[in-house]
C-alpha cells in the first residue's frame, strides 16, 4: 500500500512536528532554564541548591522510599491476585467481572480514588473504626499526613498495573511447560519456582517499572493524603511553578525528577536485557 | 509381562464423552500406537496415563501399582510433548538435566547423565545452546533426550513427529524405533498418521469416538479390519455388500472389504480367472505414479478403486467399459 | 486456599474506596459519613444545579474527545511508518512517542507551561489540548503497533493487484483489521485525558476548568458530600466506558490460549 519514500515523509510529518513542537522543545526549554540563573547567566546554581540542601535530600529520600515500598507491595499483592484470576477462576463470567473491577479504578481519577481513602483513613474513618473494634489499637491511628497513608494510596492506585502485566505473562505460560516439569519429577512448588516464575519475570519487571516510575512522579495522591505534612519531589517542583514562580529552580527540580525516572528505566531495561541474555544461556 | 493395565477408563467433558470404558493392556518393551482421527480420545487417554488429567472412573496400573490418583511427578513414566514443551529460559543441557536433578541427583551427575542422553540422540555438541535457536528436528531430539534421561519404564509420545517435514519424519520414525529397541522402554505413541503407526508399532489400537475399535498387530489391522471404520481409516478400501451365499464366515454378513491391490480390471470377460467374482464397471479416472497405477471405476452407484504395481493394462482409458474382478477369498468380512 | 484469600482481599481492597465514595454521596448528613446515614439523592441535585460543575464536565468531555481524535491522527501515520518502513531514527522516534507513558506528567505540564508562556499558548483551551494530545498519543500508538503484520502486506498487495487504489486498500483491507485496536486505544486515550490532573492543573483557570482539577482544588479546601456525588458520577462514567470496551473487544485477556 504505502511503499514509496515520499509517502514515508508524509506519514512522519505530523507526528514528528507535534512531538518536536510540544514535547521536545518544552523539555529543552526547561533544561535550559534549569541551567540559568534568574538574570540569564549560565550556571549550575539551581542544581547546587538542590544537592547542597539537606531538606532536598530528605524529600528525595521520602520519594524513593515510597516508590520502592509501593513497587514491592504491588508485586507481592499483585502476583497472587493475577494467579487467582488466571489460574484459579474457572467461571468465565466471574473472571470477566474481576477484570472489570480491576480496571474500574484505572478509569477513575486519582482524585476520586484518593478521596475515598481520605474518608476511609480519617480519625473516625472505617479503617480506624475496624481497628478499634477488633482491639488491635486503643486509640485511633493517624494515617492522613503520614507516609503510611500515602503508601496505602499509592499501592491502591498502582496495584492494577502489576496485576495486569503479571496476569498477562501468566496467561502466556504454556501449560505444557509446567506439565513437562511435573512429568520430569518436579512437584508443584518446585515447578513454580523453576519454570513458572522465571517465565513470568518479564511481566513482574514490566509491572514494577510502570509502578516505580508512576510512584516516583506521583503528585495528586501524595498531595491529597499528605495534608501538607509530607512532601515528595513532585510536590516541591509543582510549588515552584504554581506559588513561588521560580521557573529556573522549578526547572532544575523537574529535570532532577526526570533524570531519576529515566535512570531507573534505563537500569531496568539493562536488567531485562541481561535477563534475556541469561536466557540464551551463553 | 503386562507393564500398563488400563481398566474401564471413562472421561466426560461438559458436553461429550471423550473416553467410554476404555481398557488396554500393554506388555513390557512393547511399542504401541494409539491411532485415530482428531477427537477420537487418543490424546485424552495419553493425558490420563501421564497424570495431566484424571478419569471420571476406571483404573490405571503401571507395573502392578495403581497410579490413578498419583500426580505426574510421582508416576514412573515420561512424556514427549506434542510441541516439545522445552523450557525456553534454560539451555539444552539444563533442560535435559532437569529430570535427574528432580530425582535427587547431584548437579554433576545430572549433567553427565544429560550429556549421555544428548549423545544418544546425536546432539552432544548442542548442550550449551538455547532450544529456541534450534530447528524443529533438533528440538524434537532434545525433547526425546529429556524424556529418556531418567530411564522411565514407560514413555508417552504425543504426536511427536507431526511438526516435522515429511523427509525428516521418515528418518525420525526409524531412529525412534531403533532407540526404543535399544533402550527397551515401552512406548505409547499417539498419532493420526496411519502410515507412521503401521511403520513403527508392534501393535496398533485404532480409536474412534472414545473407544478402541480394534487392537492388533499392523498386518492384522490392515488385512482383517473388524469394522468399516478401521477398514476405511487404515489404507484404502472397497466396501462390497455381502450376499448370504455361503462365501462369508460371519453370521449376519453385511459388508466385506476388498483392498485395491486385490481388485483387477479386465477388458474382456474371458480373461477372468476361474472362480473369481466380477462386477461390470466404467473407468472414470486413471493415474500412473512411481510404478503404481490406480484405476477408479463406477459400478452401479458404487465407486471402486483398483491398484497394480505395473503400467496400466492395455485398453484401460477413461470412459471405457470394463470388468472388475476379484478372488472371493480376498474379501474380508466386517463384523459390524 | 491461601492464595484465594489473599487475592479476594486484594480485590476487596481495590473496590472498597469506590464503594465508600458512592456510599458517602448518598448520605443525608452535611458532612462525609460512611456508612451513609439516611439515603438521599439530594447531593446529586446540588451538583446538577451547579453550572460550574456542568461547565467543567463539558470542558473535560470536549477536551478528551478532541485530544483522542488528534492522537489518532498523529499515532496512525506514525504506526504505519514504523510498521512498514525502515528508516534511520525509527527506534528513537518510537521511544520518543511512547515516553510520555512513563515520564512524570507534572514535568511535562510544567515544561509546556514554561514553553507556552513564551508563545502565548497558556491558560487557554488550545494550551490544554496540545498537552493532552502529547500524553494520550502513546496509548493509541501502543495498541496500534502490534496490529500491523507481514500477512497484511501481502493482502494489501493482493488488493492493489485486484485494482484497488492505495487509499481504497487502506480503508477496505488494512483499517478493518486494526479497527479494534483503534477503538480500544482511543477509549484508553479518552479516559486518560478525562481523568488527568497533573497536566491540566498548569493551564486551568477559574473559568476554564476540567472536572478532575476542579475536584482536586475543592477537596483540598472544603469537603462535603457533593464532591462524593461528582466523584460517583465519574465512577459511573468509567464503568460505562469499561462495559463498552468489554462489549466491543472483550476484556477476557487474562484467560490462557
Amino acid at each position: 500500500m504505502f511503499t514509496s519514500r515520499p509517502t514515508l515523509l508524509w506519514l512522519l510529518a505530523l507526528p514528528v512536528c507535534v512531538f518536536t513542537a510540544f514535547f521536545l522543545m518544552p523539555l529543552g526549554v526547561v533544561l535550559v532554564a534549569s541551567l540559568t540563573t534568574q538574570d540569564g547567566q549560565v550556571s549550575f546554581a539551581q542544581y547546587g541548591r538542590i544537592l547542597m540542601d539537606g531538606y532536598h535530600w530528605q524529600v528525595i529520600g521520602v520519594t524513593f522510599r515510597l516508590a520502592i515500598l509501593s513497587t514491592l507491595i504491588c508485586v507481592v499483592l499483585g502476583y497472587p491476585l493475577a494467579w487467582y484470576l488466571v489460574r484459579i477462576v474457572q467461571w468465565r463470567s466471574w473472571r470477566r467481572a474481576c477484570v472489570i473491577l480491576l480496571i474500574l479504578p484505572l478509569f477513575t481519577s486519582n482524585i476520586v480514588r484518593s478521596f475515598g481513602w481520605m474518608v476511609l483513613l480519617g480519625r473516625t474513618g472505617l479503617v480506624n473504626d475496624a481497628l478499634l473494634a477488633t482491639g488491635l489499637v486503643e486509640r485511633p491511628v493517624r494515617f492522613l499526613g503520614t507516609e503510611t497513608g500515602i503508601l496505602i494510596g499509592l499501592v491502591y492506585i498502582l496495584l492494577p498495573f502489576t496485576v495486569l502485566t503479571i496476569g498477562n505473562a501468566l496467561a502466556r505460560v504454556e501449560p505444557a511447560l509446567e506439565q513437562a516439569s511435573r512429568d520430569l519429577g518436579a512437584g508443584p512448588m518446585r515447578t513454580f519456582f523453576s519454570i513458572t516464575f522465571p517465565l513470568t519475570m518479564h511481566g513482574v519487571m514490566a509491572g514494577g517499572i510502570i509502578v516505580f516510575s508512576m510512584a516516583i512522579s506521583a503528585y495528586v495522591t501524595p498531595a491529597l493524603l499528605s495534608g501538607g505534612k509530607v512532601t515528595v519531589l513532585a510536590m516541591l517542583a509543582f510549588q515552584q511553578y504554581s506559588t513561588v514562580f521560580d521557573f529556573n529552580y522549578g526547572g532544575a527540580l523537574s529535570i532532577t525528577l526526570l533524570a531519576f525516572t529515566m535512570a531507573l528505566i534505563g537500569f531496568s531495561s539493562w536488567l531485562a536485557r541481561l535477563g534475556a541474555h541469561d536466557m540464551k544461556g551463553n | 509381562m503386562t507393564l500398563l493395565a488400563i481398566t474401564n477408563v471413562t472421561k466426560s467433558f461438559a458436553n461429550y464423552r471423550a473416553l467410554d470404558r476404555v481398557s488396554l493392556d500393554v506388555a513390557q518393551g512393547e511399542f504401541i500406537s494409539l491411532l485415530g482421527p482428531s477427537g477420537c480420545g487418543k490424546t485424552t487417554l495419553l493425558r490420563i496415563i501421564g497424570g495431566f488429567m484424571s478419569a471420571n472412573s476406571g483404573r490405571v496400573v503401571i507395573d502392578g501399582e495403581d497410579v490413578s490418583v498419583l500426580p505426574p511427578e510421582k508416576r514412573p513414566l515420561n512424556t514427549v510433548f506434542q510441541n516439545y514443551a522445552l523450557f525456553p529460559h534454560m539451555t539444552v543441557l539444563q533442560n535435559v538435566a532437569y529430570g535427574p536433578l528432580r530425582g535427587g541427583a547431584s548437579r554433576k551427575e545430572a549433567e553427565s547423565r544429560a550429556q549421555e542422553a544428548l549423545e544418544m540422540v546425536g546432539l552432544a555438541a548442542m548442550a550449551p545452546r538455547s532450544p529456541r535457536a534450534m530447528s524443529g528436528g533438533q528440538q524434537q531430539r532434545v525433547a526425546l533426550a529429556r524424556a529418556i534421561v531418567n530411564r522411565p519404564k514407560l514413555l508417552l509420545l504425543d504426536e511427536p513427529l507431526s511438526a516435522l517435514d515429511l523427509q525428516l519424519r521418515k528418518r525420525m520414525q526409524i531412529e525412534l524405533k531403533q532407540l526404543q529397541v535399544q533402550l527397551g522402554i515401552t512406548f505409547i505413541f499417539v498419532t493420526h498418521d496411519q502410515e507412521e503407526a503401521m511403520a513403527m508399532s508392534d501393535r496398533i489400537a485404532v480409536m474412534s469416538a472414545g473407544h478402541i475399535e480394534q487392537i492388533d498387530v499392523p498386518e492384522a489391522i490392515y488385512r482383517r479390519p473388524k469394522t468399516r471404520f478401521v477398514a476405511d481409516f487404515i489404507g484404502e478400501a472397497n466396501i462390497l455388500p455381502m450376499q448370504a451365499d455361503g462365501r462369508s464366515r460371519a453370521e449376519n454378513p453385511s459388508e466385506g472389504v476388498l483392498r485395491p491391490e486385490n481388485l483387477r480390471v479386465f477388458t474382456q470377460a474371458d480373461d477372468l480367472p476361474a472362480g473369481w467374482s466380477s462386477l461390470p464397471g466404467r473407468v472414470t479416472a486413471t493415474t500412473y505414479v512411481g510404478g503404481t497405477s490406480n484405476i477408479y471405476l463406477t459400478s452401479g452407484d458404487r465407486t471402486l478403486h483398483a491398484r497394480r504395481y505395473s503400467a496400466l493394462p492395455d485398453g484401460v482409458r477413461d470412459g471405457v467399459d470394463v470388468i472388475a474382478g476379484f478372488d472371493p477369498a480376498d474379501v474380508h468380512v466386517l463384523e459390524g | 486456599m491461601f492464595i484465594r484469600l489473599v487475592a479476594l482481599s486484594t480485590l476487596a481492597f481495590l473496590v472498597l474506596p469506590l464503594v465508600v465514595v458512592i456510599g458517602v454521596s448518598l448520605t443525608d448528613t452535611k458532612f462525609l459519613a460512611f456508612p451513609p446515614q439516611g439515603l438521599t439523592l439530594s447531593w446529586y441535585a446540588v451538583v446538577l444545579e451547579n453550572p460550574t460543575y456542568l461547565r467543567s464536565f463539558l470542558t473535560s468531555a470536549v477536551l478528551a474527545a478532541l485530544a483522542t481524535l488528534a492522537a489518532i491522527l498523529v499515532a496512525l501515520p506514525a504506526a504505519i511508518a514504523m510498521a512498514r518502513y525502515s528508516f534511520p531514527g525509527k527506534s528513537a522516534l518510537s521511544a520518543l512517542m511512547l515516553s510520555p507513558l512513563v515520564l512524570p506528567h507534572i514535568v511535562i505540564g510544567a515544561a509546556l507551561l514554561q514553553y507556552g508562556a513564551s508563545i502565548g499558548l497558556v491558560r487557554n483551551f488550545p494550551a490544554l489540548l496540545v498537552g493532552h494530545v502529547v500524553i494520550v498519543t502513546p496509548f493509541v500508538l501502543r495498541t496500534l503497533l502490534p496490529l500491523f503484520s507481514q500477512e497484511q502486506l501481502s493482502q494489501e498487495e493482493a488488493s492493489r493487484d485486484l485494482g484497488a487504489s492505495a487509499w481504497s486498500t487502506f480503508f477496505l483491507v488494512t483499517l478493518p483489521q486494526i479497527r479494534a485496536g483503534l477503538v480500544s486505544g482511543g477509549i484508553f486515550a479518552f479516559i486518560t485525558s478525562f481523568i488527568n490532573v497533573e497536566l491540566s492543573i498548569f493551564n486551568t483557570t477559574s473559568t476554564l476548568n476540567t472536572i478532575p482539577v476542579q475536584l482536586f482544588n475543592y477537596v483540598q479546601y472544603s469537603v462535603d458530600p457533593s464532591i462524593a456525588a461528582v466523584s460517583s458520577l465519574t465512577i459511573l462514567a468509567a464503568a460505562i466506558a469499561i462495559i463498552l470496551i468489554d462489549w466491543l473487544i472483550g476484556l477476557d485477556f487474562l484467560s490462557g490460549s
